[in-house]
């Protein structure tokens, strides 16, 4: 049956759906007039009362008019090597952000566990070369440590920096063999973020201060990744880094100036082909020669390690950053386009003589940290967790034996009294917009597990 | 300017890219001319030595590189061409030699098949 009231009547008739409180859309009034009956619209013009000439308007309004272009001034360009000077820029300190009175990091602390889980200023002296400004010389400072944000560098005193402190101080008293030779190795291994690289400038604020030698080297991918000269050396069989040498030896001169100085030679030498220094001469003046010529660098600092093993010598810090770098294969190739072995060139191959104890310095520390921006080394992992390596692993079989014998100090997270000396400083600081009661520590230690670099995220962050 | 293998060269001119610069040097031969000699990636023309560039001038002269190569490609086609092979009546053409359609899509082939190459 067809329904009597088609469906199509029932709709309701379209309407404009307005809101009560906004205004109604303007609509055109019901008009019967065609539109070409309709007045034409007037031409818009100045309003009647205006005195305004309406031809001189017109002329007026037809002139062509050119936009002028705003003068910029152009950015002159980058010089060579500017960029990067930019990029690895380190920034101390910020006078925008509050000063904080703090104990400073002398001497005295060395292996002092009374101090640990406090905030220390890293020293300051009035004119001349700063512990500072030598630190700095070292590359201890690295950028994306923060330190921008705080009116001057200032370090957490921790559970670990007292086992690095006991190490130095094991070395200062002599506690070792017979014949007065200490020589101290560990490896500080953690998670990432945990503070390695800043307890190695721990240490080495400690050995300046002590008027040690300290030799450097703040970042072992410099080494491999072959962005450096290299070159066969006959005898050894190693590859040579001359221009990198010669940069570690500005570096070693600028920071230990006062400590080379005294450093007499304790026998004949040969620098180079034709050159000789000759016993008694301050190591000062080997190493500004080296420094000016790449060919004698190799040669000048073999003989600063060599001075360093003899009796009568100063103590010596060694140390490198990112260690798991030189367990790699390098990006170097031999002639016959193999890769070469990190542990084939020269430097790390040094480097991880004095790790592994083949070689030694008369009184000294020799200190590597791990990294966790690397790609994965499985032959090192296994040899600092000290497990045995199944045969059918094929691991690199000699990266264990470099760090053989070596300490192992784990990098913990931090402790809560460490946490909340750090978590006062920043408030201190006035980088911290919440205040510091007992909630927010626990929030923010239970979001950053405990971890320096996490922490200082989450207090810097504004609370959600 | 440095001379390696007759040809000027930018002093602030990457050794590997110089070396690409040769028709028949790519990445692969670049670098293994880098590694014989113990160049490092970002080495720069200015930073060799002149022994050095020398070296690396006579290994390249060992190599069937550049114009020689050239050479060599438009003798081969020639050779097709002369013993009156399918190939070689396709580059002398200048239609596809390996079977390609023809109805649309020639470009590169009528760009290089020919016989007479400006070397």
């Amino acid at each position: 049956m067809v329904p009597r009231i088609p469906w199509r009547c029932l709709r309701t008739p379209p309407q404009v759906i307005t809101h009560p409180l906004k205004p109604r859309p303007h609509l055109h009034n019901f008009t019967t007039t065609p539109p070409l009956a309709a007045k034409p619209l007037k031409a818009k013009g100045p309003p009647p009362g205006s005195k305004m000439n309406v031809e001189k308007q017109r002329s007026q309004s037809n002139k062509i008019r050119i936009k002028k272009k705003p003068i910029t001034v152009q950015k002159p360009a980058y010089q060579i090597g500017q960029r990067k000077e930019l990029r690895k820029r380190i920034v101390l300190s910020n006078t925008n952000a509050i000063p904080v009175v703090l104990p400073t990091m002398t001497a005295d602390l060395i292996g002092n566990a009374d101090a640990a889980g406090a905030m220390f200023e890293l020293p300051s002296e009035e004119g001349g070369d700063t512990i500072v400004d030598r630190l700095r010389a070292l590359e201890a400072f690295q950028t994306k440590q923060h330190w921008p944000f705080f009116h001057r560098p200032c370090t957490l005193f921790r559970r670990e920096t007292v086992e690095v402190g006991r190490l130095l101080e094991r070395v200062m008293k002599r506690e070792g063999t017979e014949d007065g030779r200490v020589n101290e190795r560990a490896i500080l291994h953690g998670y990432y973020g945990c503070g390695r690289s800043i307890l190695l400038l721990q240490a080495m604020t400690w050995a300046l201060q002590k008027d040690w030698v300290v030799v450097a080297i703040p970042n072992a991918q410099d080494l491999v990744i072959g962005h450096t000269e290299y070159e066969l050396e006959g005898n050894s069989h190693l590859w040579l880094q001359r221009a990198y040498t010669t940069d570690l030896l500005r570096k070693i001169l600028k920071a230990n100036q006062k400590a080379l100085k005294r450093m007499n030679l304790s026998q004949n030498y040969r620098l180079g082909r034709m050159e000789e220094v000759k016993k008694g001469v301050a190591m000062k003046e080997v190493l500004e020669k080296a420094v000016q010529d790449p060919l004698l660098a190799w040669d000048a600092f073999n003989i600063l390690l060599s001075e360093l093993g003899q009796p009568g010598s100063p103590p010596a810090l060694f140390t490198l950053d990112n260690l798991n770098q030189i367990s790699l294969p390098s990006k170097y190739r031999d002639p016959s386009f193999n890769l070469i072995h990190s542990h084939d060139l020269a430097l790390p191959n040094t480097f991880l003589a004095y790790l592994s104890g083949k070689r030694s310095f008369h009184r000294g520390v020799t200190l590597a940290a791990t990294s966790s921006k690397c790609s994965r080394t499985l032959a090192l992992d296994a040899a600092l967790e000290g497990r045995e390596v199944d045969p059918y692993e094929r691991l690199d079989p000699r990266v264990g034996p470099s760090i053989e014998g070596a300490r192992i100090i784990h990098v913990d997270s931090l402790s809560k009294a460490e946490a909340k000396a750090l978590m006062d400083y920043y408030n201190e600081s006035g980088i911290m917009k919440d205040t510091v009661d007992i909630t927010t520590f626990n929030e923010k230690y239970a979001v950053s597990a405990g971890n320096p670099k996490d922490l200082f995220g989450t207090c810097l962050r504004m609370r959600q | 300017m440095v001379n390696l293998y007759g040809v000027q060269i930018a002093e602030n001119q990457l050794v590997h890219k110089a070396l690409r610069s040769f028709f028949g040097i790519g990445h692969n031969v670049a670098d293994r001319i880098c590694a014989k000699f113990s160049i490092h990636k970002t080495a720069r023309i200015s930073q060799l030595t002149q022994p050095k560039v020398t070296a690396i001038s006579s290994e390249m002269t060992k190599m069937v590189i550049d114009t020689e190569l050239r050479r060599k490609i438009a003798d081969n086609v020639i050779r097709l061409k002369d013993i009156g092979t399918y190939r070689g009546r396709r580059h002398a053409q200048g239609l596809p030699v390996r079977g390609q359609k023809t109805k649309k899509q020639i470009a590169n082939a009528r760009r290089f098949n020919r016989i007479q190459t400006n070397i």
